[in-house]
């Protein structure tokens, strides 16, 4: 019994569509990353850097090129890796009620319960219940918190491509 | 028996995913765009709610949300480094991070996560890759040593890379609970979300009994079965155009494989033999594998590799 009603939640909480397809000419899509999409002058990871775009960016898609997309957004028209956007109702977190339309209109009358309501889900207080069951993995966390911050930069990463002759 | 109206009332707090997938998502993108009033958006939230149970059970369409991946991936991350530590080598660390980094960046064939991707070794001298939900990937120290080239590394990783690009995680948790039967899921959502109403608490601890239950069941199947053959099989295809795309040897996976230990043959029932799945992938290697640069680049990563490798 205990399983059926997991189950059931499980359906619920993932309950968020599909929202991965490839993008296309007109689609609406949002920029799913939290620390942000880089939005560049061509339709190349390499390529200069137009903006950061935060998450939850709403981004309005006018040409597509080998899987990458050239977006129309608030921050000005550049190009974004087509993965890296998804379906803005697929967000959970603040981002899915974003306030960064194209036009850079907020979409008025969205409490905050409904955006605590979307991203209490798995979401940041989830991992804390879930911490304060599990003591245990206390400095597991503390070392997943350091692996996300050991990130190298974009200019390492460059410089390893290059020197690996990579990306030609 | 509750009225399905109130239920379904109560339901929109848990499954707004499911009601945002249908006309409020639309909505809700509509006026984003437009800048229409919200007092819609509020409606839409309500009238989404009374949905009826078809159209729910065609929304219940299954995906975990970006951010709802990388919470799971986190806690599925802090089990796997319990289980097998971390490689206290920072040299080895950094030279994974950037093998791992140069594939995300430069492959268009690896869908982006809310958290990025993360790479580390572990201290597991048996060789192994592992990744979880939402973006962090493992190798351990054992299969690093096993690996004859960058290339072969940056297959173990691209390979992993594969799997997270595919979902296969998610894949996994909700494995063994697609038979339950449909009525009974949606009475129970149903049921859990009426409780919400008047206590919170005790849904906030439903959900986080799940979240328990997801990750750890998780973990147990990546430390037994595995992702299962047909997925090791789609993770060493798409792992193998990821090497592809970047520039590395496109053999790397399969050139692993071949000096990749047997394992005890029930092991290999779950995950294929390394002679079966590198025979899997001669089609694409047909055309895709070996050096397109007369070697210049393999060389050029050979110093590199070797300093590694004679790092004490």
């Amino acid at each position: 019994m205990r399983r059926s009603w997991l189950a059931g939640l499980v359906l619920a909480l993932a309950a968020v569509g599909v929202g991965y397809a490839e993008v296309k000419v007109g689609d609406l899509r949002a920029v799913q990353a939290k620390a942000g999409t880089a939005l560049r002058r061509e339709p190349n990871a390499l390529a200069p850097t137009v903006a950061n775009l935060p998450y939850g960016t709403r981004a309005l898609v006018q040409e597509v090129r080998n899987g990458w997309a050239r977006v129309q957004t608030t921050a000005g028209t550049g190009w974004v890796r087509g993965g890296e956007l998804v379906e803005p109702q697929v967000l959970t977190g603040g981002g899915a009620f974003g306030p960064r339309g194209v036009d850079g209109a907020r979409a008025a009358g969205v409490s905050a319960a409904e955006v605590s309501a979307a991203g209490r889900q798995f979401a940041e207080a989830t991992e804390e219940s879930y911490r304060r069951q599990t003591p245990n993995l206390e400095p597991y966390f503390a070392l997943v918190d350091a692996i996300e911050e050991r990130k190298p930069s974009p200019e390492d990463v460059e410089a390893f491509i290059n020197e690996g002759r990579l990306g030609r | 028996v509750r009225t399905p109206r109130r239920a379904l009332l109560l339901v929109s707090g848990l499954a707004l995913g499911a009601c945002r997938a249908g006309d409020l998502g639309g909505n809700v993108a509509a006026n984003l765009v437009g800048g229409a009033g919200g007092g819609a958006v509020a409606a839409d939230i309500a009238r989404a709610a009374v949905t009826s149970l078809s159209d729910f059970h065609q929304q219940v369409s299954i995906r975990f949300s970006p951010e709802q991946e990388y919470y799971l991936g986190r806690a599925v991350a802090a089990n796997v480094l319990a289980r097998h530590g971390l490689d206290p080598d920072e040299r080895r660390q950094e030279y994974v991070r950037k093998v791992g980094a140069t594939l995300v960046t430069l492959s268009d064939h690896v869908r982006g996560t809310y958290g990025g991707y993360h790479f580390a070794v572990l201290a597991d001298p048996k060789p192994n890759g592992v990744s979880g939900p939402g973006g962090f990937v493992f190798v351990t120290r054992g299969a690093v040593d096993l690996c004859r080239s960058e290339d072969e590394l940056a297959g173990i990783l691209a390979h992993e890379i594969a799997h997270v690009h595919a979902k296969h995680g998610e894949a996994i948790i909700r494995r063994g609970r697609e038979f339950q039967n449909e009525m009974q899921r949606l009475g129970v959502v149903v049921r859990v979300a009426a409780a919400a109403s008047g206590q919170g608490g005790q849904a906030t601890a439903q959900v986080a009994a799940l979240f328990r239950e997801s990750v750890e069941s998780y973990v147990e199947t990546l430390g037994s079965t595995g992702y299962g053959r047909d997925f090791e099989f789609q993770a060493d295809l798409d792992g193998s155009r990821i090497l592809y795309d970047v520039g590395y040897d496109a053999t790397g996976i399969a050139d692993y494989l071949k000096v990749h230990p047997d394992r005890p043959t029930t092991a290999w029932s779950t995950h294929g033999d390394p002679g079966s799945r590198g025979t899997a992938l001669q089609p694409f290697l047909g055309g895709y594998g070996g050096s397109f640069d007369g070697g210049v680049g393999r060389n050029a990563r050979l110093e590199r590799w070797k300093a590694l490798k004679a790092a004490p």
